[in-house]
């Protein structure tokens, strides 16, 4: 909806020029659909960072995505289509509708850091930022969100996602009402094995709690030193079920989010396990 | 049967379709007048108070503000927003403005600015003085004694009894049901619940008025019933008729939401005061909240079989929520009864009773189905489990009892719209080739013999049988004219109102057969009261049935006037003519064109247009009937219900367009789906709506529905223009029992309350140790 | 703020509030077939064409087309010869109301010229952020499936 009360619209060229502009009274846009449907209090100008070089995918090792890179330009590259079975396309295909995925910017997303399917796999993808805010760092999404940077004036300027191995996998999975709809709640998994099939390394994140996305270190340090077995992937959704900061909102009642948890978790695992096993074959 | 016709049969594109396939500007909001001034709404904050104070002299200063409308300043004559015929059967409880709010949402004030933004500026520096009063925000906190008096008005007409929040009751008895159901080998009662919904049109409403050169005032209005609106618009501001003219430009949507004067009253006293244009629009959240909604009810069923399965006695006994103000609140409690039960005929008792009961909510009005959508649920609940308890498939125990042509129920005549109905027996009733063809075509006999899932998710299969109505017989009246042109083709004018249901085009289609010429040559001109002849508008299924019967007279008429011009020009015989392709044909083959006869009658030999109006009144109301199929995959873990497969084998006579009536079935359909499993208002504990929007309201998409399939069975209604019925309403009322039914057999779980959200679905499973 | 965007294939300097969104903007310019159906992104009426993808024009900020494309129904088909997806609309009953169509075509025409062949699922998902309350989605699916047979016999 048409925003009031703003009285400029910049187009920056460079990332110092549009770092300059950000300040308690400007707010940075990359599609913009977010900020046009939850006008800031206060802000009057706003900063479009789409003249700068920033609308890119880079498949190289793992992958660099520029801020400005759109959902749509993410669901649609190939090789991240192809990256661990497709679980970002997956993931992906169930944000928005594609309309809004043709416009919605990842850094637009991130920064808003709120109603995210995105936040929870690329936390259980050990996905790391890059930010501007007079020089460049590259950080964890986990501390880009522990030190609340999405409230801050720091530009998003690119998504880092490692590379995978071949013992790595993945899944995702949201609840929903209809198919066009935040989540009740959403689940990401990634777990790594070794030679022995033991659980070297594992990430459980649950969101729309209704919190955002946040890794359930107890489920995931449950997984670590085992088999990927049934007994084990059921206890690891259990405690997810209980640990989660389930609440009651519209959407859901907490104890129905529990539920979805322990479905939700236990179903991810079992859907990466699959992948793994199909791999072998 | 429609094999012998030319035209009426075929699937005509819509003769509106070209400018709605190029995007013109054809909709009520695309119109811009020079001039115009913005009106916005302040809406209560409160679910019931009383209005101490208001002070908008700050807003009245605001430069571009021109006039601001409060109780204080407007009409205090009570009306119905209802647009219904005359005298309405809705209580007259509603006043433009009134000093007393009776739902978070309802008319405060209206400003009247330079700009939208103006407006909506202008409305924060209105203050309101309320004194807060008890709300009655439940059925039964309406109901309690000692509850809250929504209408304690002195001047209001037609409440049944307002002491205790009863808009309306009724109470119809054919034989002794309570004390058949002893003499019955079975008997099945349930209570089924149904939540507040809305049309959700894409088009919110919207009104543009003006004065027009001679100081007429113009409403061009998103509206379905442009002549109840001018009549009622008359008797509001006290302005003769014949000093307004409604148009209805095409309209996004209605499903009965603008069967309603909701905006064209306030917009028109703008015009009248300021002169200048008035234009209103509801934004979406408006919408939900301050426009029309569907009526939420709690319904008792209790049916009683014989132990061949025949139906004894069937009780219903109906408590509708009709929320602030009463408008259709008589009628659809009725149409609950009339629109179902006569389905059932073979039981020789029954019992309806009903209230209609005020509460501080949103207002329930006219939406598809009116009241039959609702009280299926229960009722092919019940059926469905009276069909396990006698060890019957649900299809049979509909085949031993569903009426049949040349049968009769006593409802028909006890039940109308509000008041007795009008004995009908049935001429056309194809339901057996509708369980028929629907089940062979679902597949019913192989997925209901299907062994029950035991995984997480689990499919099952339900079904249900419907009927509707076609018009409301003795009240309904619709006119067409036709006027010929010399080029042989045809002026078609209706009042009847085409609300993308392509109404325009079937009357054009009827005209066509007729007249024996392609739909091409009849120029349809619909919904203008000052060029277009009576008609009510388009709700009750009517406009096929009733305004086609109209156009189908009209026709006839002018047939006859065009054989006289040509049997002159041919010198032969009126009557030994005939009309085809655009000519009229001698029986020695010589003939002379349309174009030829009109032009003598223009210019030519005895001069004078050619040319008619006709009317109907229908005298029985003959019911579309429907049996729904419905496939759902149940996830047990999560509640999710997923609809895989859905079938409507439908009865609605002659279709007189079969592409557009199976799009009517489809819609239908799909709205019925949201309202089985997703669509619901929540509301906070002081009564306003929290999911006033699209992102929280939700309705179907295309990832949420499967490939819907109808089919149109073969019927002939003798009384129907070219045997039709109508098909509007009635696909709305499948889902929600199909569905419920279909859980069951995937699950073992009778739900009774909508919609089955994945929430309510997993508690309800938790609660019954399933899964 | 002034600006300069091509629209239907011309260029237009127009003038736009900086907050303003780019269906208001459009509507503004007499592109009255961008519908607002709930100016909140989702009923997708107000779908239009920006350079190339289909998006919600509730959604964007008019500034941020400056010196881009933007395509609206009103710029489809040629001298009254309809584009295959209005012909197939109007053929198959795709149309009841029409206020959802000419953000239907819009989408439709973002699918077809990234995805020719596309199956009934993919013509469904391209389509999930476009609601019709009339149709039930069953004939524009259809449609758009038939629009897409006789563009790809047309390219042969």
């Amino acid at each position: 909806m048409s925003l009031t009360g703003i009285t400029a619209y910049l187009q920056p060229g460079t990332l110092e020029e549009a770092y300059r502009l950000l300040d308690e009274r400007s707010i940075a846009v990359g599609g913009g659909t977010d900020v046009i449907r939850h006008p800031h209090v206060g802000v009057t100008t706003l900063v479009d960072l789409g003249a700068l070089p920033l609308r890119y995918l880079r498949h190289e090792s793992g992958f660099a995505i520029g801020a400005t890179a759109t959902l749509s330009d993410m669901l649609e590259h190939p090789g991240l289509a192809a990256h661990l079975e497709g679980v970002v396309t997956e993931m992906l295909r169930g944000v928005g509708s594609p309309l809004l995925r043709n416009a919605a910017t990842i850094g637009g997303h991130l920064a808003r850091g709120r109603y995210s399917d995105i936040v929870p796999l690329l936390l259980a993808l050990d996905a790391t930022l890059t930010l501007f805010d007079g020089t460049e760092r590259t950080l964890s999404l986990a501390d880009y969100y522990r030190e609340g940077l999405h409230r801050s004036r720091a530009l998003l300027t690119e998504v880092g996602l490692p590379p995978a191995g071949p013992d790595t996998a993945a899944a995702f999975l949201k609840f929903t009402r209809v198919a066009y709809d935040f989540a009740l709640l959403n689940c990401a998994v990634r777990v790594r094995l070794n030679g022995k099939g033991v659980v070297e390394e594992a990430r459980v994140v649950v969101g729309e709690t209704p919190a955002l996305g946040a890794p359930v270190e107890a489920a995931a340090q449950n997984l670590e030193g085992g088999p990927l077995d049934d007994d084990r992937i059921a206890a690891a959704a259990e405690i997810a079920a209980a640990v989660i900061p389930a609440q009651h909102d519209q959407r859901a009642s907490a104890e129905y989010r529990r539920a979805l948890c322990r479905v939700g978790v236990r179903r991810a695992l079992f859907h990466a396990r699959g992948r793994l096993e199909g791999r072998r074959l | 049967m429609s094999d012998k016709f030319e035209v009426v049969g075929t699937s005509e594109r819509k003769v509106d379709g070209l400018a709605l396939v190029t995007g013109r500007p054809v909709f009520a909001g695309d119109l811009d007048l020079p001039h115009t001034l913005h009106l916005a709404l302040l809406a209560s904050p409160h679910a019931h108070a009383r209005i101490r104070r208001i002070d908008a002299g700050a807003a009245a200063r605001l430069p571009g503000v021109a006039l601001i409308l409060t109780h204080e300043n407007t009409p205090s004559i009570r009306f119905t927003t209802a647009g219904q015929g005359y005298p309405e059967p809705s209580p007259y409880d509603a006043r433009m403005f009134d000093s007393k709010v009776r739902f978070v949402g309802d008319r405060v004030a209206v400003v009247a600015a330079e700009s939208p933004r103006l407006a909506r500026e202008a409305l924060s520096l209105i203050a309101v003085d309320y004194e807060l009063l008890p709300a009655a925000l439940s059925l039964d906190a309406a109901l309690a004694s000692g509850a809250p008096v929504i209408h304690d008005e002195a001047d209001a007409e037609g409440i049944w009894d307002a002491p205790h929040n009863l808009a309306a009751a009724l109470d119809v008895a054919v034989g002794d049901a309570p004390a058949a159901f002893a003499e019955c080998a079975a008997v099945v009662e349930t209570t089924c619940e149904t939540q507040y919904a809305q049309h959700a049109p894409l088009e919110t409403h919207v009104c543009q008025s003006y004065l027009d050169d001679n100081g007429r005032l113009v409403l061009h209005t998103s509206t379905q019933v442009p002549f109840h609106l001018r009549r009622i618009v008359a008797r509001i501001l006290d302005l003769p008729i014949h000093r307004i003219r409604v148009v209805k430009p095409r309209i996004g949507g209605g499903f009965g939401v603008k069967q309603e004067v909701l905006l064209e009253d306030v917009c028109a006293l703008v015009t009248m005061r300021t002169g200048r244009p008035a234009r209103w629009e509801y934004n979406r959240s408006e919408e939900f909240v301050s426009a029309r909604t569907r009526h939420p009810f709690r319904i008792r069923v209790k049916v009683g079989a014989r132990e061949d399965g025949v139906l004894h006695a069937l009780e219903m006994d109906a408590t509708q929520n009709t929320g602030a103000y009463g408008t259709h609140s008589l009628t659809v409690l009725s149409n609950a009864g009339s629109k179902t039960l006569p389905l059932y005929n073979k039981a020789p008792h029954l019992r309806f009773t009903g209230r209609s009961v005020y509460t501080n909510l949103p207002v329930g009005g006219a939406y598809r189905g009116y009241g039959g959508t609702q009280a299926s649920f229960p009722l092919e609940t019940a059926l469905d489990q009276l069909a396990e308890r006698l060890g019957l498939d649900p299809m049979e125990l509909r085949r031993r009892n569903h009426i049949r042509s040349g049968e009769t129920s006593p409802i028909f005549a006890e039940m109308g719209e509000g008041r007795e109905g009008v004995p009908m027996t049935i001429k056309s009733c194809a339901i057996g080739e509708c369980l028929t063809a629907g089940m062979e075509a679902f597949g019913w006999a192989h997925k209901r013999a299907r062994p029950r899932d035991t995984g997480p998710v689990r499919r099952g299969v339900g079904m249900s049988l419907h009927m509707q109505g076609s018009g409301i017989p003795l009240i309904d009246m619709g006119a067409a004219t036709i006027k010929m042109n010399d080029d042989g083709s045809f002026h078609l004018l209706v009042g009847a109102t085409d609300l993308g249901t392509g109404s325009d085009t079937i009357l054009g289609q009827i005209a066509a057969e007729v007249l024996g010429v392609r739909l091409e040559q009849i120029v349809v001109y619909s919904s203008d009261t000052d060029f277009t002849p009576f008609d009510t508008g388009a709700y009750a299924s009517s406009t096929t049935y009733v305004t086609g019967k109209a156009v189908e007279r009209a026709a006839l008429e002018v047939k006859e006037q065009i054989r006289r011009v040509a049997a002159a020009m041919l010198q032969t015989e009126a009557g030994a003519v005939q009309l085809g392709d655009g000519r009229v044909i001698a029986p020695d083959g010589r003939s002379v064109t349309l174009a030829e006869v009109c032009t003598r009658a223009y210019y030519g030999a005895d001069q004078f247009q050619i040319g008619a109006t006709a009317s109907c009144v229908p005298e029985e109301s003959p019911p579309p009937f429907m049996a729904s199929f419905a496939e759902v995959a149940v996830d047990v873990e999560t509640g999710q219900v997923r609809v895989l497969d859905y079938v409507a084998a439908v009865d609605c006579g002659t279709p007189i367009n079969p592409r557009m009536a199976e799009g009517q079935v489809e819609g239908a359909v799909a709205n019925g789906i949201g309202y089985a499993l997703s669509e619901e208002y929540l509301f906070t504990a002081t009564g306003k709506v929290r999911n006033a929007d699209l992102s929280r309201y939700k309705i179907p998409g295309t990832m949420d529905l499967p490939p819907i399939r109808v089919i149109l069975v073969d019927s002939y209604e003798p009384t129907g223009p070219m045997g039709a019925k109508s098909i509007a309403e009635i696909g709305i009322n499948g889902p929600a029992p199909s569905i419920a039914n279909a859980i069951y057999h995937a699950t073992g779980l009778r739900l009774t309350r909508t919609p089955f959200t994945p929430e309510r679905v997993w508690r309800a499973l938790q609660e019954a140790g399933i899964g | 703020m002034t600006f300069d965007l091509v629209l239907n294939g011309l260029r237009r300097t127009v003038q736009a509030d900086p907050g303003e969104s780019l269906m208001d903007l459009l509507r503004r310019l007499g592109c009255k077939s961008v519908k607002n159906g709930c100016d909140d992104g989702y009923c997708g009426a107000c779908a239009v064409l920006l350079d190339g993808r289909a998006v919600n024009a509730c959604l964007v900020f008019a500034a941020r087309a400056a010196g881009h494309r933007v395509d609206t129904l009103e710029g489809l088909g040629r001298e009254g010869v309809l584009h295959p997806a209005q012909r197939a609309a109007l053929d198959l009953g795709a149309v009841q109301c029409g206020f959802c169509t000419p953000g239907i075509v819009m989408t439709a025409l973002d699918l077809l010229a990234h995805n020719p062949r596309p199956t009934e699922h993919e013509v469904r998902e391209a389509l999930a952020g476009n609601y019709c309350r009339c149709t039930g989605y069953v004939k524009p699916v259809e449609a758009i499936l038939a629009a897409a047979a006789q563009m790809r016999e047309a390219a042969e």
